[in-house]
């Protein structure tokens, strides 16, 4: 509950108005729907026994008939106002949200969102901000609404007969709290079975996918067919169990319903059997109390999925507040200009429990200087590349920058000394022009073409029509996995930093192309700082020292 | 009982509130949508069933609580005589409210017994197009489809296409209990029920023209925030997070001025419902007070207050139905458009061998000849054309080879040149337009699949790993093996040099695909598994792409041990690869360019 709350606070600082505005407007359908009933229940009511009377024509029909009226064409435009309202605030507050937790994010990427594979994570992150912004839509608005609509009711039955306004203030508690929030309880457990559930399915269907060449050469893809549908049968069975609950949250709202309409006819036909209640008022206390009920319908369909949005939003909160793995200190230094840098006896390992990188690791490079890192994979080097950019922070030892310990320096100002390609960097939906200006937006053109022409691209991207304006990412031209490698490439070359530090820049380039790359990296890097990661072999005339690191231990090579 | 707004999805595709980019996507999809509705007729029947009880009942509470209501005001009884009445009205209320329950469940059953059947029919048939069909078409994207678009059917079958039903006999059968009682507020209603479809057609179609662009700029627009969210690490490297802030923000306004606009439109067409109901209600109320009044007198009998109180309370319930429609109409149109979309990707692309069964994916026909019992397997390629997707791109051009028992051959060449399109179309996971393929001699096409399995061992350039212990994924094509013959496969890949450090050792389970092992791991691992394949035929696909060299030269030496007499292809970039095999094949651009004895 409390980190529902918290969402609700976020979404109210900046969106009160319109969130408030929509909940008003939702009352006032309600209202107006529920004194149409009112009004027309007293009204025929009272005109019946006018007429038996036969004092139909001294009848005033006038007032009560504009009434209906009223109300009726009411109903429809401040219904009409409160879907349009309510739809604008909840698309507000999943702005903010987004932004928000886009906000909160920088700070932890990578090391705190699934490292630089983030997919599994922001898969998650979007889910759970979707069900987030539907909360004020489907549960607090319709609350705020039939809580208002409660008491102006029971207030407006009290005025009758008291003990009315009770069956009702009772049985709207009944429905509107307590319903919803047994079935909350009791979705608990169902809700988290079927996130679990859809995150097994999604794992059986990559899993197969991915696998699809092995499993259908060796015959196994059955296997991988039944896994499949064997995670989703417990999807089912987790959905038809919050379906249940959610049906027996409505069956519960209608019995209520009913048990308070009867209680309410018996008082209001002993009040009137005594003469305390005029008869017709009695008709218009039965419409008012299913008026009124219609406002609890929502409710029980919102608290079915409540369970499902508390999980979300204490996921997403969770996330959110973590810990940074590093911060800036408290008084950060200046960072002299340069291009050395130092390990200096570094240790490391992911986590408490992970098992160590790297062990007791020095290395010193001094401006200008071109070195590789050569290494099994699973060796450290790309923890070694992490390090330098305090992606994380080693467990002993400190990381030199032009002589200054990183940890002493602004995250920001480290970052734009180095320019880092790692092993997946993402291209973005854009121009390639766009995609390249993340390098250097002040690159000029003829420093784009010189990027791509080294990284092997340019004669690509020249023969395409639209040239750098070329739309690519997943609504535009799909580049392949070499093609998409080598612009990250040309992007990284392009930042003007004082350190090229390159993770496997060849990775799925061939044989001939990585030659020629490596024959004119030391031309590109001109006296940057050149840190190479890499178990490419033809090195020669491209880097000054090799050094090889196997269990997190670097020596040079020979 | 309630017109909650639809929780619209805010983002996209699953938004269009009709077939606003497609008029005739609801022809196109809306048979083969109720073609999968078959296994769940059962649960579809009872879920309308309980509905209809409901509805019917609720005819019943109008005029029990008409009745009661009469007796207290018109006949001025006291509560006492109210007993037996209420005392079945609350009978017939609880029954309403198990009813509902039994209804909820029912089509969440009906929902689920489609959902499951078609994702495993979906799935089939994404692996029945091969591996070449699942790369282009992305396996993130396939399994999103498998996952999001079969869930957007759910709201379809759980409560559209009841609500369908119920739409058409509900107001019908309530009509007709008014019409007993008094037909003039019968004659009433059923003048603005047909008015009510026909205007709400008008209004949609008048939204289809004014928001097709504005979908189409939504999706755009919709992917933007993952996608910056996924490279944030990157963006922040390069010191642009916090700039991109502001464009996140700048894009979700775009797509909420974008979706109201749509919006505006959309929630016309249920005002006009809106309307006509209350109209109707507002037009019952006022004939009954005038004829009460004996202002109107369209009838001959005095009116009693019974009948106008009945007539009254089931008048909103009259329209509750098509209200309930048209909350759920989103669901059909996120249905549809979900149709739509699994239609093109699995219609779109029929393999040229189609009605085979996935399961069986190594020829095109079955059961065929088995394959001759020889000792060792020798592969031909005669003139193999491949093109992909509508003909576009050769990916082979022409390739004949052919590879003696017991050889090993390498093939090699740039990436993008052909070389895992040869093995697989070896394989059988692709058929060639053109050309045939031949194992020991016999086309492949007329081989038995199931003896061809049996003997090859293949490892792909990204080796499958599944969610399971180390021992577990090495088993996955030989369930069968003992302990003692994983162990030594394990030892032969060099799986073992990193095993032995984990506490649990061959029983440590992978994390999230595999997570956890590094390109180099996987990759002896999977060579680990051809090891205990125990094959006469060997393909590989860049074995040792992701190790170093010395691993490399260490694997190569016992992968060249374990290949003596059985036939080995390998796909490879390096020279060490190179440098063990028999012969080598070089290809570029889909030929073969040259050719190396050694």
């Amino acid at each position: 509950m409390k980190d529902l709350l918290f969402f609700l606070r976020l979404a109210a600082r900046r969106r009160l108005s319109w969130m408030l505005a929509g909940a008003l407007l939702t009352f006032t359908t309600l209202l107006a729907g529920t004194a149409l009933l009112t009004l027309s229940g007293w009204f025929i009511s009272a005109a019946a026994l006018a007429g038996l009377a036969g004092a139909g024509a001294v009848f005033n029909f006038f007032v009560p008939s504009a009434g209906v009226r009223f109300f009726a064409i009411g109903r429809i435009l401040s219904r009409y106002g409160e879907r349009l309202v309510t739809h604008e605030a909840t698309l507000r507050v999943l702005a903010d949200l987004r932004v928000w937790f886009f906000r909160k994010a920088i700070p932890l990427a990578p090391a705190r969102l699934g490292g630089l594979r983030s997919g599994e994570v922001v898969a998650r992150v979007t889910s759970d901000i979707e069900a987030l912004d539907n909360l004020y839509l489907r549960a607090v608005a319709p609350a705020a609404a039939a809580l208002l609509l409660t008491l102006i009711a029971a207030g407006f039955l009290a005025l009758f007969e008291p003990r009315l306004a009770l069956v009702l203030l009772a049985a709207m508690g009944l429905a509107g709290v307590a319903v919803p929030l047994l079935i909350a309880r009791l979705a608990r457990r169902s809700g988290k079975a079927q996130a679990r559930a859809a995150a097994e399915l999604r794992g059986a269907a990559l899993d197969g996918l991915q696998g699809a060449p092995e499993l259908l050469a060796h015959g196994a893809s059955d296997r991988a067919a039944s896994a499949l549908e064997s995670a989703s049968l417990r999807l089912s069975v987790a959905q038809r169990r919050q379906a249940s609950l959610g049906g027996l949250g409505g069956a519960l709202i209608l019995f209520t319903t009913g048990l308070a309409l009867v209680l309410l006819l018996l008082i209001a036909a002993q009040a009137v059997a005594e003469g305390r209640l005029s008869p017709p008022l009695l008709a218009m206390a039965a419409l008012l109390l299913l008026g009124v009920f219609e406002a609890a319908g929502p409710l029980a369909r919102a608290c079915q999925s409540l369970g499902q949005t508390r999980f979300a939003a204490r996921r997403l909160r969770s996330l959110a507040e973590t810990e940074p793995a590093v911060r800036d200190c408290e008084s950060p230094q200046d960072l002299p200009p340069g291009g050395d840098l130092a390990f200096e006896r570094v240790s490391f390992a992911y986590g408490p429990d992970a098992p160590p990188v790297l062990h007791d690791l020095s290395l010193t490079v001094t401006e200008g200087e071109r070195v590789a890192i050569l290494g099994e994979s699973g060796s450290g080097k790309s923890t070694l590349a992490h390090l330098l950019l305090r992606l994380w922070d080693p467990q002993a030892g400190r990381v030199l920058l032009a002589g200054t310990d990183i940890s002493r320096v602004r995250q920001a100002e480290l970052h734009q000394r180095i320019a880092f390609l790692s092993q997946d960097t993402p291209i973005f939906s854009g121009s390639l022009r766009e995609n390249l200006l993340l390098g250097d937006p002040e690159a000029e053109e003829a420093r784009l073409w010189e990027a791509l022409d080294q990284a092997g691209l340019a004669d690509f991207v020249a023969q395409l029509p639209e040239g750098l304006e070329s739309w690519v990412g997943e609504t535009g031209v799909n580049l392949s996995g070499g093609q998409g490698r080598r612009l990250a490439l040309a992007r990284a070359l392009l930042k003007p930093s004082a350190i090229l530090l390159l993770d496997e820049p060849t990775q799925g380039l061939d044989a001939s192309a990585e030659r020629a790359f490596f024959a004119t990296l030391a031309q590109a890097a001109r006296g940057r700082t050149l840190v190479l990661i890499t178990h490419a072999q033809h090195l020669e005339g491209c880097v000054e020292r090799v050094y090889r690191l196997d269990k997190g231990r670097l020596q040079p090579a020979p | 009982m309630t017109d909650l707004p639809p929780p619209e999805s805010l983002e996209g595709r699953r938004l269009s509130p009709t077939e606003l980019r497609d008029p005739d996507l609801g022809r196109r999809n809306g048979a083969w949508l109720r073609g999968w509705a078959r296994p769940a007729r059962g649960a579809l029947a009872a879920a309308v069933a309980c509905g209809a009880l409901g509805g019917l009942l609720l005819i019943v509470q109008a005029f029990l609580l008409a009745a009661a209501i009469h007796l207290v005001v018109v006949m001025q009884r006291g509560p006492e005589a109210l007993w037996p009445l209420l005392a079945v009205l609350l009978l017939v209320i609880a029954l309403r409210a198990l009813l509902h329950w039994a209804g909820e469940r029912a089509g969440a059953r009906a929902a689920t017994l489609v959902k499951q059947r078609l994702r495993r029919a979906v799935f089939e048939a994404m692996l029945l197009r091969g591996p070449g069909w699942i790369r282009e078409h992305r396996s993130g994207a396939l399994a999103s489809a498998l996952i999001e678009q079969i869930e957007a059917f759910d709201g379809y079958f759980a409560r559209y296409l009841p609500a369908m039903a119920l739409a058409v006999f509900l107001p019908a059968a309530m009509v007709v209990a008014i019409l007993s009682r008094e037909p003039v507020v019968a004659l009433l209603l059923l003048a603005t029920l047909p008015l009510i479809p026909l205007f709400m057609a008008l209004v949609g179609m008048g939204a289809a023209a004014s928001s097709r662009r504005q979908l189409q700029a939504l999706t755009r627009m919709g992917g933007h925030f993952v996608e910056r969210l996924r490279g944030l690490a990157t963006l922040k490297l390069y010191g642009r997070a916090e700039a991109e802030l502001e464009e996140v923000r700048r894009v979700t306004d775009g797509v909420r001025s974008r979706t109201l606009a749509v919006l505006r439109i959309a929630f016309l067409s249920s005002a006009v419902l809106e309307f006509f109901a209350a109209l109707a209600v507002a037009g019952v109320a006022l004939y009954l007070g005038l004829s009460y009044l004996g202002l109107l007198t369209l009838r001959t009998a005095p009116l009693s207050l019974e009948v106008g109180l009945f007539c009254l309370l089931l008048a909103p319930d009259v329209y509750l139905p098509l209200r309930n429609l048209a909350t759920h109409y989103h669901d059909r149109a996120s249905a549809l458009a979900a149709a739509e979309e699994l239609r093109t990707l699995l219609e779109s692309d029929l393999p040229q061998a189609p009605a085979r069964h996935p399961t069986a994916p190594l020829a095109a026909a079955q059961p065929g000849r088995p394959l001759p019992q020889a000792e060792a397997i020798g592969l031909s390629l005669d003139d193999v054309t491949l093109r992909l997707g509508a003909g576009e791109r050769i990916a082979l051009d022409g390739v004949s080879f052919s590879v003696a028992p017991g050889e090993i051959l390498a093939l090699a060449g740039p990436s993008g040149s052909g070389k895992t399109t040869v093995l697989e179309v070896i394989l059988g996971l692709r058929q060639p337009q053109q050309g045939s393929v031949l194992w020991n001699g016999v086309p492949l096409a007329d081989l038995d699949p199931a003896s061809l399995r049996a003997r090859l061992a293949y490892m792909s350039q990204r080796p499958h790993l599944f969610h399971g212990t180390l021992a577990q994924n090495l088993r996955l094509f030989n369930p069968d093996a003992s302990d003692a013959q994983v162990e030594a496969a394990a030892r032969a890949a060099g799986v073992l040099d990193f095993a032995a450090e984990l506490p649990q050792g061959l029983d440590t389970p992978l994390g999230e695909r595999g997570f956890g092992l590094s390109g180099g791991q996987a990759q002896r691992l999977a060579l680990a598994r051809v090891f205990l394949r125990q094959a006469p035929l060997l393909l590989l696909d860049e074995p040792t792409a992701h190790l170093d060299r010395a691993t490399e030269a260490a694997l190569l030496e016992r992968l060249a041990s374990h290949a003596r007499g059985r036939t080995l292809v390998i796909a490879t970039h390096s020279p060490a690869v190179i440098a063990m095999a028999s012969r080598v094949l070089h290809l570029a651009e889909g030929r073969i360019v040259a050719e190396e004895q050694r």
